[in-house]
């Protein structure tokens, strides 16, 4: 909504994926606004100097999407560990990453105002940056084992090894 | 100003021909889900079809909100359980890609495929794929095994699966369609539908633009909504479903030992905040909810451990103190197993505690049970014979039937015993204690279902495929329902809508619903009863207040009820109200079955 004035969750900038643990969980994927040695999307990028690069002025990610290649360049996306930048051509074939929806100076991220449930929220760094760079299979995998020892496609103990004998 | 167009994929499995049906003009008389559901049972079933012939359809419904408040898949066929309309909601996240994959009316399916297959939809790539991988495995291992096999990068990571257990393969009665392990569309027998069309899953994943007309008055509403209510979100986010449990056995209106009693001891073991102290996992909600009502729950401890659950109102009555399980320990596990199986817990638990009841009056004995010792409140037991109807072995054959056609197979068991309305199991509510509530399941056109789901502001509910657990707080932030769905729909479809063209929408979806059901057979008069134990026997709630229900006033207050959904005193649609709602289509069939409808 905020960017492009359209109700349209691929379009988002904050991304959520779903997995069976088997408990259903959903993760949500965005950009963390890593330090400046530990940007490899940056590092990654073609261009000089890089589109995909940090705006020390605006204090967050920008893409420059004139110069970007798009979706069949997609270095920054193979280079970043959680796969964060997202391309979708053909309307918005450049990099997509979040830029805390900044407007003139101003950075209020949509996501957390309309959070209901505060699961977000927008703070100062509380350890390097890059720390929260996961990609959301290996969220999966460390939340399912919280599950433990239930495997990833069983619910419970069989009535059969619960009780014994063939049931 | 624009309006939307909505586009219905259509599925032939016999001939596997697929095409999209524009149905923008039924889509605006009766919205979608339940809605619609009914109208394209009516238009595309023959009379009198046997519900598990290649001739029923499957009709996963979507609507003009679905994914804007809770994302609702109403899924409509004839129901081989009652023989009726059947339908039933599924939460989740299915319906809302269906939207974003271009099916703004949802999928129909008809015919059957010649091999178990699963269909494959991505945006435009429709594909009925082999399933024979996945024929034969249990719930949520199927799903898991489809979504790994689909999953190639994160863009697909969010394939939606519905699938069926090994109840639905076997075509027992009462199976469920489960999705994403907790969310069901299990009443009247979607399952068995399903499998009888040789489709074990579909999976959907959508990734194009919903065509919204007004996103601003959209995202305008949905910002005041996610802000104000708070009420519903604390309590159900914090317990899940099973906070009412107690509420519910204190006042009578939960059935215990199958509607013998009005309290049993058993029933404190279910406490809802020993239950989140002990084995809550998290909360978890449907696209655009802010609520997250499911609350999965994971038992370590012995011996009933390692298991994971989640406890809906519906099972949480049927699994509890109606079969005499003591609390939500030994419940978690069992309600469990029900889904592994694809069984619908609400009645497949209305068919055990019949069985139970006639198990305990020695009506039947261990040997008609296959050696099964099936006592109340007898987990393993009650596993055993679970297993047996979901695979259809030996006396589970006959229970697979549903509680309509297994006492007439099963000779020495009572059918009085038989809690049933249509053909469905009364599990979860106990009529004696409420009287508005005792009426609401009798009036429902499509058999017993949840109380109250068959009021007109219900069946809207699920025909927009809005959540109607998002109902109540609505009119503390909106004003009234229509104050809300008018808007909503301006902003969705761009229909400007006047109170009147709301409140015969309302009216048309109930009506068209109840004129399938009653062109199937069903005689409001004769049909809308509860069975006779609910007016002649008197049960004692906790404190010793007798409760028992007078059938005079019973019928009284259903008559007001049916006057109140538009019908006349006999839950018969009126003429003159046909030809207001312009539904003049039914009255020949109508007038054939019940004569003139002056």
């Amino acid at each position: 909504m905020f960017h492009y004035g359209v109700i349209h969750r691929e379009l988002s900038r904050i991304r959520i994926f779903r997995y069976l643990l088997p408990a259903p969980k959903s993760f949500q994927n965005v950009c963390s606004q890593c330090s400046e040695q530990e940007r490899e999307c940056e590092k990654a990028c073609p261009i000089d100097p890089p589109v995909i690069h940090y705006d020390s002025v605006k204090f967050h990610m920008v893409v420059d999407e004139e110069r970007c290649l798009g979706l069949k360049c997609a270095k920054c996306l193979k280079a970043c560990p959680a796969k964060i930048p997202r391309f979708y051509p053909p309307e918005h074939d450049h990099a997509v990453i979040c830029d805390l929806c900044e407007k003139e100076g101003v950075r209020r991220p949509q996501c957390v105002e309309i959070c209901p449930s505060f699961a977000l929220e927008y703070m100062n760094p509380q350890f390097p940056q890059h720390m929260q760079r996961i990609h959301p299979d290996e969220k999966a995998a460390c939340m399912a084992e919280r599950l433990h020892p239930l495997p990833r496609n069983k619910a419970q103990i069989s009535p059969e090894e619960l009780f014994g004998g063939n049931e | 100003m624009d309006e939307i167009k909505f586009n219905l994929l259509e599925i032939d499995l016999t001939t596997g021909e697929k095409k999209n049906v524009d149905l923008t003009e039924d889509v605006k008389k009766y919205l979608g889900g339940r809605g619609l559901g009914a109208k394209i049972l009516w238009d595309r079933v023959p009379v009198g079809t046997d519900p598990l012939s290649s001739d029923n359809i499957l009709y996963l419904g979507v609507g003009p909100i679905t994914g804007l408040f809770g994302s609702v898949t109403n899924i409509s066929a004839l129901s081989p359980l009652t023989l009726l309309r059947g339908e039933s909601n599924m939460n989740g996240h299915f319906g809302v890609e269906l939207i974003y994959g271009g099916y703004n009316a949802g999928v129909l399916l008809r015919g059957k495929a010649n091999r178990p297959s699963y269909i494959y939809i991505k945006d435009d790539d429709v594909q009925i794929r082999e399933a024979s991988h996945l024929w034969g495995q249990c719930n949520p291992e199927n799903q898991q095994i489809l979504l790994t096999e689909l999953k190639k990068d994160l863009d697909d990571q969010n394939f939606r699966i519905a699938s069926i257990g090994p109840a639905g393969e076997h075509l027992v009665r009462n199976a469920s369609i489960d999705h994403d392990f907790y969310h069901h569309a299990a009443r009247l027998g979607m399952g068995a539908v399903m499998g009888s069309k040789n489709i074990k899953a579909i999976a959907v994943r959508g990734t194009k633009p919903p065509p919204y007309v007004k996103p601003d008055l959209l995202y305008h509403l949905l910002l005041k909504w996610l802000r104000e209510d708070k009420d519903e979100k604390i309590g159900r986010r914090r317990w899940g479903h099973c906070v009412s449990m107690p509420e519910r056995y204190y006042a009578t209106t939960e059935g215990i030992k199958n509607k013998q009693l009005g309290w049993d001891p058993i029933c404190d073991l279910s406490n809802p905040l020993k239950l989140e102290q002990g084995a809550k996992l998290w909360s978890d909600s449907c696209n655009l909810c802010h609520v997250g009502c499911k609350v999965p729950y994971m038992r370590r401890k012995p011996p009933y451990a390692p298991t994971i659950g989640e406890i809906r109102h519906d099972n949480a009555g049927g699994w509890n103190a109606n079969v005499m399980i003591p609390g939500y320990d030994v419940q978690t596990y069992l309600s469990t197993y029900v889904d592994v199986l694809g069984l619908d817990s609400e009645d497949v638990s209305g068919v055990v505690a019949w069985m139970m009841e006639c198990y305990d009056r020695g009506l039947v004995t261990k040997e008609d049970l296959g050696g099964i010792e099936l006592t109340w409140g007898n987990l393993r037991a009650v596993c055993q014979i679970l297993k047996k109807i979901a695979y259809r072995e030996g006396i589970g054959d006959k229970l697979a039937e549903g509680l309509k056609f297994a006492p007439d197979l099963i000779n020495k068991a009572e059918k009085k015993y038989a809690m049933t309305k249509k053909g469905v199991a009364i599990t979860s509510y106990e009529p004696r204690g409420s009287l508005s509530d005792a009426v609401g399941l009798v009036v429902n056109p499509v058999g017993e279902l949840h109380g109250g789901r068959g009021s007109p502001e219900r069946i809207i509910f699920d025909s927009l495929t809005a959540c109607s657990f998002l109902r109540r707080p609505i009119p503390k932030t909106f004003g009234s329902i229509a104050n809300w769905a008018r808007p909503m729909l301006e902003g969705a479809c761009g229909w400007r809508l006047t109170e009147k063209d709301w409140r015969n929408l309302i009216l048309r979806a109930s009506i068209m619903e109840r004129c399938v059901s009653i062109r199937e057979g069903c005689l409001p008069v004769r049909d809308d009863i509860l069975p006779d134990r609910f007016f002649d026997e008197v049960i004692y709630s906790k404190y010793g207040e007798s409760k028992v229900l007078d059938r005079k006033k019973f019928l009284e207050m259903r008559e007001k009820t049916y006057l109140g959904f538009g019908l006349n005193a006999k839950g018969i649609p009126a003429r003159k109200t046909l030809k207001d709602l312009d539904m003049e289509f039914v009255l020949p069939v109508l007038e054939e079955k019940l004569g003139s409808l002056e």
